[in-house]
């Protein structure tokens, strides 16, 4: 009889048979030679299209007042916080992939880390639009929020969590970028050498910077990146935790929590593993990248993803038991509000497509079949959106006193605005896989056993 | 310069070269490879330092600037709170640490890489602009080296078992 | 309060509007005068006014606005406002003051006075002319009405004492305490052309003035009378009695009053089935005259917080019975009249009657008063009958199954047991005065670890007695005049917009809205916390606090984040979601306060204690090297309160009574669990139930 192994060798990061010429090709065909599909046409249009939706929206909102939105006294955060959060939420995976998974020698990180970090990017690009429009004088909070000496004499209240979101996520952005430019240099080197044209090779090479490879240069690099990373770690644990703060600092009831850090936290890396599926997934069949975005890759994100999941449901059990713990009539109030008020369906689709459905994720069979992880994930992206509804409306519309209890309902441009939102990152992401590799091909190289140095040291 | 099969030729080349004695000389590849930098004997700990650095610098900024602000510069009665209320101040101290931190290892590697160099010239030899990036090896001989002499440097490379030497015009 | 002598404001008023109507359409009435009335509108169904009004030759009208009644009319001359007007009104008490116009009057009106002279030999006469004329008459007029000085001496001359009445603005010795005379002054004829009225006051007393003060018919007495200030008196004597019906119209000796117009077929007899229909004036526009006025138009009705709208109330019972719930429109039958209206539960109110309220549904009454399309339905004066004009029997109600959006500031009317409005019977309170203290929980100052800011110099307080606040919103209407505080209109306040600085809380007891029977209101102003929690959340320091204990709001330094109301627990600042403020309509410039920054879209506002009314006392002060006197600065919610329910001062002064009210055991902060030091407080609502109607009296009223 045959019995298998106690332990069974993972299945390798990328497909067999690959060599360094095949790597490189593979990926940078497709920015430089290969037909495009259908596919990105499309996805590129209607991606311009909603953008088109959110700059009509953004126009009309600085011409009327954020009066047009559905915000109100007392939901005075609506939809576009609840946007703010869960795009920012989403770019947390593309840092964790890069920078965490790094620090844990994890080589499966290595074809998908290139296009999480670059969705990270235009997450947060989407992400900081927000807290700008959704100011009533936007062209003042555009500069009045930073700090730089003025004939007023005024700086910003630099005790305010909106202050530290502007430090935070002007950090995350700016180190995201640097971290990801820094690792597309090689690759621009390869995309240089590789151009035909002479005006593709002069603008890779003025982005590549000379690179030559050099293998002072790599030690520095290395050394450079290595630290990155090591920054880039508690830089996502922090950010998500300011913007928690947002809430925790805030003193109603549903806001101010201490579990509010870990649980966002962890939120925005279950949200954000649902978009680097959602991602993945069809990106591998258009560009038939299925021997570098193998079935293991995905299992792993969806094995990240029910481990973040099941933190964040511990959040919502939490929120329960200290509204009852706390014998605290209005924190009591607040969760049995959440359950059974008026916007209860809410409640409850929440935690089905964030606590119940990823359930699933148990077995092994759902985690290995694409369609399958792309529906949950698609699931999930939702339930994430809820779960900042419910965190935002549902705790403002009914506080201390019953008098100002109110209700929130979105307008047009509310939904509008959002899903131009989409539009933008849909539009950034096409352009992106179009002219920049989508997958890291300097770290892909690492990994054809090629690679691998053979032989101990000769002396 | 010499060109290479694959990573371990390469390192066992850059062991020996170091090993003969050149010292201005470097190794070439697509990816980074461990090994030649221990037979290069390089390190460079000023990158390190330079991001200890910038995040000492970026906590100073970030600490200063608030309490001067908030206890000198204007202070202002803000929810009965005192002026020094530090452990506000704590979330834009650390992000301007990584943030300076991140800066000053960016910036500090590149630098320190000379970048952006866009000419060099080993991208004249025709193998090296082609492959160097891609799927090739390259160990590279300065002329500046001491121990250089066109002859005896050519004849060592042809010992190491190199694919292809090349003059490196420039 | 106290309450003396009247004078009867119906005295010798001639016939009633029943009869006037049954002269017109006998086509008896050949010149109508209407001044300040709306009759088109506001006269009772069954008198069908417009209708008779046709018969009348000549309809002139004299008021402020082109309402439905000037719309019929002949000729329309324009009034003045009463505060650009000339005038003499008669207190309760039988003072006399003079009224003194503000300015001039800004759109060539013609006030009342001035209309009535055209009537007599001196046609031209402007307003100034007549008030003097008349009062200097008056002032050497007789036994009856000999004026003296303080000093008990008699005036030098008529000039003498008139400019003593300016400067004083009102004539001393005319209180009916004082020995002021009973009736009104009657000069005697200039000449014989003009027959001595026996009602000298045509001109005046009409509608029993505007406080509706006489009981039973508000009716006019005649369709002629004037206006809103009660009892013009000197108008009154040179001129004959126009209006009095059928007098003039037929030359000459009294016609036989026709018979009186029979009202509808069935309401002499009050039917025994059906509901009650109780008809009262709107709590904020009144019978329909303040309807295009916005500020009443949005003022929130105390006890139901609608705004912009009427209702028609009933008791959760019936409500319940007939499956109606807020906003069901129904249809009322009453008396062979019909009309609509949408619902309002209200619990206490009787459970077979419903009330409908006067004033809306008008379909002339300008920009903002005009109803729309669907609302013009909901006229409860089409219901009304001239014989029982205020309640009656035999009303039915049905179910028509639309529905009508009506705008609230308040949605919920319970306490869902938090304890906003702290209530202990009297009973309860003389037997241990803790009991208010230990419906909350105070946090003790020591809680803190940090050093607390001084506040040495003034440290502006607010204390608001629930007791004597009846829920009257006046507070909340002086705000809006004195902050120039934007109409935001009823689709805004629908969206939870209403930019309202003090709003007026209103709760029922207990937890049960069916069973509900006690209602108390709040007036909630910011309470300018030491601790404030908005003021930590603003990333650009637009709100902090000044050294005087004030929550500042810098309206130039928002922008708009809109974090710090978020983080106010008691909803009490304000957004312009849009711009709010009408800056083009160039008549309402004069309206604003100049004192008081008017704000833009995009910024957040708020109660300021009035700020630049402290300030003003600060400036006063200091030019007279002084301190604030105590009283010497009052908000604008302060100083219009009848019932005198809020105080405002100074805490540091122990004299001042805001320091002795802040250290009752009545007095409490309003959530003060949350450490937030509010230096607004509230003093608890006393009830002394008579034993007779609740003989638990040990039994408190309010729930843990």
């Amino acid at each position: 009889m045959d019995l298998k192994p106690a332990y069974a060798p993972p299945p390798p990061v990328i497909a067999p048979g690959h060599t360094f010429g095949t790597v490189t090709e593979q990926v940078a065909a497709i920015v430089l030679t290969r037909r495009h599909p259908y596919s990105w046409f499309f996805g590129l249009a209607i991606g311009f299209m909603l953008s088109m939706v959110l700059l009509m929206s953004i126009t009309w909102l600085l011409i009327k007042g954020t009066g047009i939105w559905g915000v109100n006294a007392p939901v005075g955060w609506g939809f576009a916080i609840i946007n703010f959060v869960w795009w920012i939420g989403i770019g947390h995976a593309g840092t964790l992939i890069s920078a965490i998974l790094l620090l844990f020698k994890q080589d499966w990180r290595t074809s998908i880390n290139r296009f999480a970090e670059a969705m990270t990017l235009f997450a947060v690009a989407c992400a900081g639009i927000f807290p700008l429009i959704h100011t009533g004088r936007p062209w003042l909070a555009a500069y009045w929020l930073l700090p730089y000496p003025n004939t007023m004499g005024m700086w910003p209240q630099f005790r305010s969590p909106l202050i530290w979101d502007v430090f935070a996520v002007t950090t995350y952005l700016t180190v995201s970028l640097l971290f990801w430019y820094v690792g597309l240099v090689p690759d621009l080197a390869t995309l240089r050498d590789r151009a035909k044209s002479i005006h593709l090779r002069r603008l890779y090479g003025m982005l590549a910077l000379g690179w030559r490879g050099s293998a002072r240069h790599w030690e520095r690099y290395e050394a450079a990146y290595l630290l990155l990373a090591g920054l880039s770690t508690p830089l996502v644990l922090s950010v998500h935790t300011v913007v928690s703060f947002d809430f925790a600092v805030g003193l109603i009831p549903g806001w101010h929590a201490t579990i509010f850090p870990p649980y966002f936290v962890a939120g925005a890396v279950y949200a954000g593993f649902a978009m680097v599926l959602t991602l993945a997934i069809p990106l591998r069949v258009m560009y038939g990248l299925q021997d570098f975005l193998t079935i293991r890759h995905l299992e792993n994100m969806a094995k990240v993803m029910l481990v973040t999941g099941l933190i964040v449901f511990y959040g919502y059990i939490m929120e329960a038991f200290y509204g009852w713990y706390s014998a605290n009539r209005y924190e009591s109030y607040m969760i049995f509000n959440r359950m059974t008020g008026p916007y209860a369906p809410f409640y409850w689709v929440l935690i089905l497509s964030n606590g119940l459905i990823p359930q699933l994720l148990w077995m092994k069979r759902i985690r290995t079949t694409p369609i399958l992880l792309f529906l949950i994930a698609m699931v999930v992206n939702v339930g994430m959106w809820l779960e900042r509804f419910v965190i935002v409306v549902t705790s403002l519309h009914r506080d201390f006193l019953p008098s100002s209890w109110g209700m929130y309902w979105p307008t047009r441009w509310d939904i509008m605005t959002f899903i131009g939102t989409i539009g933008l990152f849909i539009t950034l992401f096409f352009l992106f896989i179009r002219v920049l590799p989508m997958i890291s091909i300097f770290e892909m190289r690492t990994m054809v056993p090629g690679a691998k140095v053979r032989g101990g040291k000769a002396h | 310069m010499a060109e290479f099969d694959d990573p371990t030729a390469l390192v066992q080349a850059t062991r020996r070269t170091y090993d003969e004695g050149y010292r201005v000389f470097d190794s070439y590849s697509p990816f980074p490879i461990h090994e030649t930098f221990e037979a290069m004997h390089i390190e460079d700990r000023r990158v390190p330092l330079l991001v200890l650095g910038g995040g000492i610098a970026g906590m100073l900024a970030g600490l200063g600037l608030q309490v001067w602000v908030s206890a000198y510069a204007y202070p202002l009665n803000i929810g009965g709170r005192p002026y020094l209320s530090w452990p506000m101040f704590v979330p834009v101290t650390f992000e301007l640490t990584i943030l300076f931190a991140a800066l000053a290892a960016v910036f500090g590697m590149f630098i320190l890489n000379g970048l952006p160099m866009p000419y060099h010239p080993v991208f004249n030899v025709a193998r090296f602009a082609e492959h160097a990036s891609q799927d090739g090896f390259f160990l590279a001989i300065e002329a500046t080296d001491p121990k250089f002499s066109h002859q005896a440097t050519r004849a060592f490379l042809r010992g190491l078992g190199a694919k292809e030497i090349n003059d490196v015009a420039h | 309060m106290t309450y003396g002598p009247s004078i009867d404001a119906a005295a010798g008023r001639a016939g009633s509007l029943s009869e006037l109507v049954s002269a017109m359409d006998a086509g008896q009435v050949a010149l109508l005068v209407i001044c300040g009335l709306n009759p088109v509108y506001s006269a009772p169904a069954d008198l069908r006014f417009a209708e008779r009004l046709a018969k009348v030759t000549t309809v002139v009208y004299h008021g402020l606005h082109l309402d439905e009644t000037a719309n019929l009319a002949h000729w329309t001359i324009a009034d003045t406002h009463s505060l650009e007007a000339w005038g003499d009104v008669r207190a309760y008490d039988g003072t006399v003051t003079i009224i003194q116009p503000l300015i001039a009057p800004l759109y060539e009106g013609r006030s009342v006075y001035e209309l009535l002279a055209a009537f007599t030999p001196e046609p031209d006469r402007r307003g100034y002319q007549i008030v003097k004329d008349y009062w200097t008459r008056a002032f050497g007029g007789g036994a009856s009405w000999t004026i003296r000085s303080a000093d008990g001496q008699a005036y030098r001359d008529a000039e003498a004492f008139w400019r003593r009445a300016l400067h004083d603005g009102f004539i001393r010795g005319t209180a009916l305490a004082d020995g002021g005379p009973a009736t009104p002054f009657v000069p005697a004829p200039k000449g014989a052309a003009a027959p001595a009225a026996a009602s000298g006051t045509t001109a005046g007393g009409a509608a029993g003035g505007s406080a509706g003060a006489t009981a039973g018919s508000p009716n006019a007495s005649t369709a002629a009378a004037a206006p809103r200030a009660p009892e013009n008196t000197s108008a009154a004597p040179d001129v004959p009695a126009v209006a009095a019906p059928a007098a003039q119209t037929v030359g000459g000796a009294p016609a036989a009053a026709p018979p009186a117009v029979q009202p509808q077929a069935g309401s002499t007899a009050p039917a025994q089935g059906g509901l009650e229909i109780i008809f009262r004036p709107d709590p904020t526009i009144w019978d329909g005259r303040f309807a295009n006025n916005g500020w009443l138009q949005e003022l929130p009705k105390p006890l139901t917080k609608v705004t912009w709208d009427t209702t028609a109330w009933i008791s959760p019972q019936l409500a319940r019975e007939r499956g109606l719930t807020d906003g069901d429109v129904i249809e009322l039958k009453y008396l062979g009249n019909t009309t609509r209206m949408p619902v309002f539960r209200v619990p206490g109110h009787p459970a077979q009657s419903v009330t409908v309220f006067l004033g809306y549904g008008r379909r002339m009454a300008g920009r903002v008063g005009t109803a729309a399309a669907d609302a013009q339905a909901f006229n409860a004066n089409l219901l009304r009958t001239s014989d029982a004009p205020w309640f009656g029997r035999g009303l039915e109600i049905t179910r028509t199954g639309d529905r009508y959006l009506l705008a609230t500031t308040q949605e919920h009317h319970l306490m869902e047991g938090r304890q906003p409005v702290r209530v202990a019977t009297l009973e309860q309170y003389k037997a241990d005065s803790r009991i208010i203290a230990e419906q909350g929980h105070t946090p003790p100052k020591t809680l803190t670890m940090y050093p607390e800011h001084p506040y040495d110099g003034n440290k502006w307080g607010m204390a608001i007695d629930l007791t004597t606040c009846t829920g009257c919103s006046a507070c909340t209407i002086a705000c809006v005049a004195e902050n120039n505080i934007p109409v935001v209109g009823k689709d805004q306040v629908a969206a939870g917009r209403e930019m309202h600085w003090i709003r007026v809380d209103h709760y029922f007891a207990g937890n049960d809205f069916d069973t509900a029977v006690e209602a108390y209101h709040q007036p909630v102003p910011c309470m300018h916390c030491e601790n404030a929690p908005c003021e930590v959340v603003c990333p650009v320091a637009a709100t902090a606090h000044s050294s005087e204990g004030l929550n500042d709001m810098v309206y130039n330094r928002c922008v708009g984040t809109r974090y710090c109301a978020n983080n106010c627990p008691y909803k009490v600042r304000r957004f312009n979601f849009l711009l709010y403020s009408d800056w083009t309509t160039t008549s309402l410039e004069p309206l604003r306060n100049p004192d008081v920054t008017v704000r833009s879209r995009g910024v957040m506002e708020k109660c300021t204690y009035c700020v630049q009314r402290i300030n003003q006392g600060r400036i006063d002060a200091k030019r007279e090297n002084r301190a604030i006197r105590d009283a010497e600065v009052v908000t604008a919610c302060q100083a219009v309160c009848p019932s005198e329910a809020i105080v405002f001062g100074n805490l540091n002064d122990p004299a001042s009574q805001i320091a002795k009210l802040q250290t009752q055991h009545r007095n409490y902060g309003l959530l003060d669990d949350l450490n937030t030091r509010p230096r607004t407080t509230y003093l608890a609502a006393l009830r002394n139930p008579n034993p007779e109607l609740e003989p638990a009296a040990g039994h408190s009223t309010t729930e843990h």
